[in-house]
């Protein structure tokens, strides 16, 4: 969700569909918005509201200094955690060519 | 923007919502209801409004018990800031003796003095005074009006021999459980 609030802000909706269409995983999307009022409450994003050309004024989304701080942090453990599995998970690969 | 509010669909789903969320902080569930139901008109707005339309944005925003409990964090915070005080342990000392000191009225008490407390979830109450009464007094009055004309004895004396001792035995019962799951909670 911060990944996608780096690139630019969003609004709710947007936000919503852009990450459900990424991650197949999102059986609800309507469970997105409690964890981006978690979000907003950590003050890892902040909120305004802003017109639309058309249709009814939106909710925007934009990731805070905090909020690009912990993508940050969190981007550094993910990285060392897919290479610690990459490691454990190629010599596995290594072993079943020779075994066949 | 306007069709939504008159489309039934939407309305009957924000309703739902509404009063699912109703176990949430007034400001929380206002928030949340406000996001869901611009999510809805914007989907609306960008997708077309029509019954089919509203039907597939209402699911893929799944049912709104779930939404709630998404935003529901009070289970996780309840431990922490809820422990033993002198209401919980009032309460299981009249619910474990109360009913024998005072038959029925004593057992009412603890009654009273459990369901006052926040220590304990609906379900604990449930179980911790419910089921001790309904598996220890039912019994026993059933088996005391079975045996009524055999035993010699009165209807008012069937009716209260079982609301004592059952009543008197079903606090001590739910008092221990209760007081197990307290500690549970404190571990």
């Amino acid at each position: 969700m911060l990944a996608l609030l780096r690139e630019r802000e969003r609004y709710g909706f947007e936000l919503v569909r852009t990450l459900s269409d990424i991650d197949g995983m999102v059986i609800s999307e309507g469970t997105i918005y409690p964890l981006l009022t978690r979000l907003r409450g950590e003050q890892l994003v902040t909120t305004f509201w802003q017109e639309s050309e058309s249709g009814p004024p939106r909710r925007y989304y934009r990731v805070t200094s905090a909020g690009l701080a912990a993508l940050d942090a969190f981007s550094r453990e993910w990285a060392q955690f897919r290479d610690a599995v990459d490691r454990l998970l190629r010599p596995g690969e290594h072993d079943d060519r020779n075994g066949r | 923007m306007t069709a939504m509010d008159v489309d039934p669909i939407v309305d009957d789903y924000l309703k739902r919502l509404s009063a699912a969320a109703a176990v949430l902080p007034p400001d929380r569930r206002e928030e949340l209801v406000a996001d869901i139901r611009g999510h809805i008109d914007a989907a609306l707005h960008e997708q077309g409004a029509s019954e089919l339309d509203a039907r597939n944005v209402l699911e893929r925003l799944g049912p709104p018990e779930d939404i709630v409990a998404a935003a529901d964090d009070r289970d996780q915070d309840r431990p922490a800031t809820r422990g033993r005080g002198i209401l919980e342990i009032a309460a299981l000392v009249v619910l474990a003796a109360g009913g024998f000191a005072v038959p029925i009225a004593g057992w009412i008490t603890g009654v009273v003095l459990v369901l006052m407390s926040q220590a304990w979830s609906t379900r604990e109450k449930q179980i911790g005074l419910l089921a001790p009464f309904l598996i220890l007094y039912l019994p026993i009055l059933a088996l005391v009006l079975l045996s009524g004309p055999g035993m010699n004895v009165g209807p008012i004396e069937a009716l209260m021999l079982p609301a004592i001792v059952g009543g008197g035995l079903a606090g001590l019962v739910g008092a221990i459980y209760l007081a197990l799951r307290l500690k549970s909670k404190r571990v």
